[in-house]
């Protein structure tokens, strides 16, 4: 399982570098396309070995990675759908690092979907599992937990932005706090582009609501 | 609904082995841009629907051979290129037509005989005769690329001068307005069918498809107010134009993103991305609108059309009817116009329901004041609130007046009638 999990990833890597290498020569980044549906493959093959789905957590991981770098996020509901119907101690099985990384992803999505609660939900999960250490894994995940716990009304201490450097974060957390609309829409124009790009963006105007 | 979009012939599916066709341009472009594909796994099929319109509709038929070799750049436009189950990649050199007139010979030979003509297409009205200058050709599904012959398929220049006739037809007033809209909307989509066969992406299909959109928006709007027709369903009609204009807004944004380039900029493409944020002002209509904001160009976001776009979002979410009208009013052209238009009398509605809520009892809401307020005409406000249960009476001068704190207040069940909006500004009217 272990050859395996090194193949899923370096497949991935390759792929990325590849395509970096062929956009900027001139021609079509193709290979990571390529190297979803070689994963899909995989997927499938995994999933029919037995009761325990052992590894499988791990390439789908992979390929939501891919898929949100592509931006076909859409296609990733198969395989959650395919995740959900494991039953429930099942997954606890899972690693804990799969099972923290397909939380990130699956809470990344509801963002998309503007669904806060769920999202909540998700990426609590992945923040509090997260090995402490890996810093710059959880300043992935509190991009976009940040947003979310915002809207639902809990503000972060500033000793957290502090220590994983979401200096972004700062004044959207500062304006609600001070009900400071000026301020809000200042900082959503300052780090539009940021935002945008990471989809939270909408949610964060929702702050102007409270 | 799959068999709509595809214009080639699917593999077999087959279930280890999903095959992906796509199509794609051979000059740089950033990896992170959204790419048209298409998966056939089964659960991937009816994903976000845009999304797999648009790949429906640049998906080319995979013959299935295993060679391989270099791009083949047709036109120094574009390449296609298949990937079959294997991965390998293979080239598939596009159509050209040669079709001089707007419909095919043999098609209008055939429809002739069948008397399948339709009221524009007649010569002196006879169902059974048409000219070269009449026809036009049909929509219709093909199954394969293979069978398509180039004496089908139009160029790009008799495509042009179709497009145009078509819609200069818009202005006719001999026949209803659905006749007319049923007629441009077939005839635009066999359009469109024949650019994709022939893969033609460049800055011309770029303005044919601009001016499409043009078209299903003004249907859009149209198709709202027109009355009810004994041989025409109007609300599927209007249901089926809106699945149109969102498709061929998608292939738009494609076309767009095909023709990047850092020299060159679309006048129009602001506008037009503008449209697609206010389509999905109305929630149970538009995708995830923050994904799809991951794929907009910098400069595009930035420009006044975006920005006007994201603020009345903003303002639409957050109740703000009196900044909604006002720049609405103020700032919409006429396309932009006609895509929020059914947004505006729930607004109105909502403004209609926080007077009530809100203001003073012993103070009632003057109407003169109120139809300011909505920008609408002093009896068309009256009809709103009687349309949301409200009661209007008459003060001691005689003016009408709207009584506060009314506990039975309800959005209207059946739908708005058709409200004007008297204060836009024209200028645009007449593109």
């Amino acid at each position: 399982m272990e050859a395996l999990y090194v193949v899923a990833y370096k497949i991935r890597v390759l792929a990325q570098r590849a395509d970096r290498e062929v956009g900027s020569s001139g021609k079509l980044p193709e290979k990571l396309k390529g190297t979803s549906s070689f994963l899909m493959k995989v997927f499938g093959v995994l999933a029919q070995k037995g009761p325990k789905p052992v590894g499988t957590l791990y390439v789908i991981c992979q390929l939501f990675k891919i898929y949100f770098k592509l931006g076909t996020v859409h296609l990733c509901r198969s395989f959650i759908r395919s995740i959900e119907a494991v039953r429930i101690f099942d997954f606890e099985e899972f690693p804990k690092r799969d099972k923290v990384t397909y939380m990130y992803y699956t809470g990344r999505l509801e963002v998309f979907n503007e669904n806060f609660p769920t999202a909540n939900h998700m990426l609590s999960y992945a923040f509090t599992h997260c090995n402490p250490h890996s810093e710059a894994n959880i300043r992935m995940i509190l991009k976009y937990l940040i947003p979310v716990k915002l809207s639902l009304g809990i503000l972060p201490q500033d000793w957290l932005l502090e220590k994983y450097n979401l200096v972004e974060y700062r004044n959207v957390v500062l304006a609600p706090k001070s009900g400071d609309l000026r301020l809000l829409r200042a900082a959503l124009d300052e780090h539009e582009g940021r935002f945008l790009r990471s989809g939270v963006y909408l949610a964060e105007e929702n702050l102007n609501h409270s | 609904m799959e068999r709509d979009r595809a214009r080639g012939q699917r593999p077999p599916p087959s279930s280890s082995s999903p095959s992906s066709f796509s199509f794609r341009r051979s000059t740089p472009r950033d990896s992170r841009n959204f790419t048209p594909s298409w998966s056939s796994q089964d659960e991937a099929r009816n994903r976000n629907r845009s999304n797999s319109d648009s790949r429906g509709r640049w998906s080319r038929n995979p013959l299935p051979q295993t060679t391989s070799s270099g791009g083949l750049n047709y036109g120094g436009a574009s390449a296609v290129q298949v990937e079959n189950a294997e991965g390998s990649c293979l080239d598939v050199p596009s159509l050209v037509g040669t079709c001089p007139s707007m419909c095919p010979a043999q098609e209008m030979a055939q429809r002739e005989r069948l008397r399948d003509l339709a009221v524009f297409e007649r010569l002196h009205g006879n169902p059974a005769k048409s000219s070269p200058d009449l026809a036009v050709k049909k929509f219709c599904r093909t199954l394969s690329t293979k069978d398509v012959r180039s004496s089908d398929l139009r160029p790009l220049s008799v495509l042009e001068s179709t497009l145009d006739y078509l819609l200069n037809l818009m202005d006719s007033t001999e026949e209803p307005f659905e006749v007319v809209h049923d007629f441009i909307f077939d005839r635009t989509r066999s359009i469109r069918q024949d650019l994709s066969m022939q893969n033609i992406v460049d800055r011309k299909a770029i303005s044919m498809f601009e001016k499409m959109v043009q078209f299903h928006v003004l249907s859009h709007h149209k198709l709202r107010i027109i009355k009810p027709s004994p041989y025409y369903d109007i609300s599927s009609l209007h249901y089926l134009n809106m699945e149109q204009l969102v498709k061929t807004l998608t292939s738009l944004y494609n076309l767009y993103e095909l023709n990047r380039n850092p020299d060159s900029v679309y006048n129009n493409e602001a506008e037009f991305r503008s449209l697609y944020v206010l389509f999905c002002l109305n929630p149970t209509k538009g995708e995830s609108l923050a994904l799809w904001f991951r794929q907009v160009p910098a400069h595009v976001i930035r420009s006044k059309e975006m920005m006007f776009a994201r603020r009345i979002l903003r303002y639409f979410r957050m109740g703000n009817y009196k900044r909604f009208l006002g720049t609405v009013a103020a700032e919409a052209s006429h396309l932009q116009f006609c895509i929020i238009e059914p947004c505006i009398n729930q607004v109105r509605a909502l403004a209609v329901s926080c007077i009530n809520n809100s203001c003073y009892k012993l103070h009632p809401y003057p109407l003169a004041d109120l139809s300011n307020l909505l920008m609408m005409k002093e009896l068309e406000v009256e009809s709103l609130c009687n349309a949301c249960s409200l009661d209007v009476t008459v003060d001691n001068g005689g003016n009408k007046i709207l009584p506060t704190k009314q506990a039975n207040f309800s959005h209207p069940k059946t739908g708005f009638d058709n409200y004007s909006f008297p204060y836009l500004k024209q200028s645009d009217k007449n593109r």
